[in-house]
């Protein structure tokens, strides 16, 4: 496991995603106001460019609260909605999944971690 | 959109969302017609004499469809759940204070639109076409 710094965090706007080039792999990186979020960068239904989808909210109950409690996006080519916490694509109900990784920023700069091995890949 | 020029409809306007068809000393508005997978016949929504009275007519139809639409719900599908009399009455043979209501609500969403595709010249932050490269290194 190891960090790679990313960008500077004003790089990507507010509730807004950005592809970044991984060398081996495309991850989208989101700015959700309060944190960043990142996952692989294609819809795993036709490959769309999810960095390019609008973000909304997860579902989880959250108005009545005030603030939201989870993420998703929502891809630009088919309308599938892909949970920024999970991974897990909330609509349509299939057991798809993409790849989370965990981003923090330090020092102003975004930081994603690699893991050495994903669930997913595990499989593969 | 379509318009055309002359009753014979070259320009197919019968199966657009909206349509002016141009007549001898009038114009019929036509809207909600398709020409995709669904194909449907626009209905009638009024006939005019003047190109104002057809350009505002367009315009009437398209503020109130922006206002009643379902997300996504294309004008086939939305004159027929409303219904084009429906549709008449609260468009064209609206009274003038509520057709006026609808002109100024169009124009004040239009004042704000803007040409997304100029923003490729121009864009609006610096990474907004771009692919970030990372600062650090990627080790793999």
């Amino acid at each position: 496991m190891s960090w790679i710094r990313i960008a500077n965090a004003n790089a990507i706007p507010l509730r807004e995603g950005r592809n970044v080039d991984l060398g081996d792999r495309e991850i989208a990186i989101f700015n959700l106001g309060d944190r960043y979020a990142a996952i692989d960068a294609a819809c795993p239904h036709r490959s769309g460019p999810l960095c390019d989808g609008i973000v909304t909210s997860n579902g989880a109950p959250s108005l009545a609260g005030g603030g939201v409690t989870g993420h998703a996006v929502v891809c630009p080519l088919h309308g599938w909605r892909i949970d920024l916490e999970t991974g897990h694509v909330l609509k349509p109900e299939v057991p798809v999944k993409v790849n989370v990784y965990e981003v923090l920023v330090r020092d102003g700069i975004i930081e994603v971690e690699f893991p050495d091995d994903l669930e997913n890949e595990k499989a593969a | 959109m379509g318009v055309t020029g002359c009753p014979r409809n070259c320009a197919e306007v019968t199966v657009k969302d909206i349509g002016l068809v141009g007549q001898e000393g009038s114009w019929q508005i036509v809207v909600g017609g398709a020409a995709g997978k669904h194909v449907r016949k626009a209905d009638l929504l009024i006939t005019v004499n003047t190109t104002d009275e057809a350009l505002e007519a367009a315009m009437l139809f398209f503020q109130y469809y922006r206002e009643n639409g379902n997300y996504l719900e294309r004008t086939y599908d939305f004159v027929e759940r409303v219904g084009i009399e429906k549709i008449r009455k609260e468009t064209v043979y609206a009274p003038a204070k509520q057709k006026k209501a609808l002109l100024k609500r169009l124009q004040k969403a239009k004042a704000l639109s803007k040409d997304a595709w100029l923003e490729r010249e121009a864009p609006v932050n610096p990474t907004q076409f771009v692919q970030i490269q990372p600062i650090g290194t990627v080790i793999q």
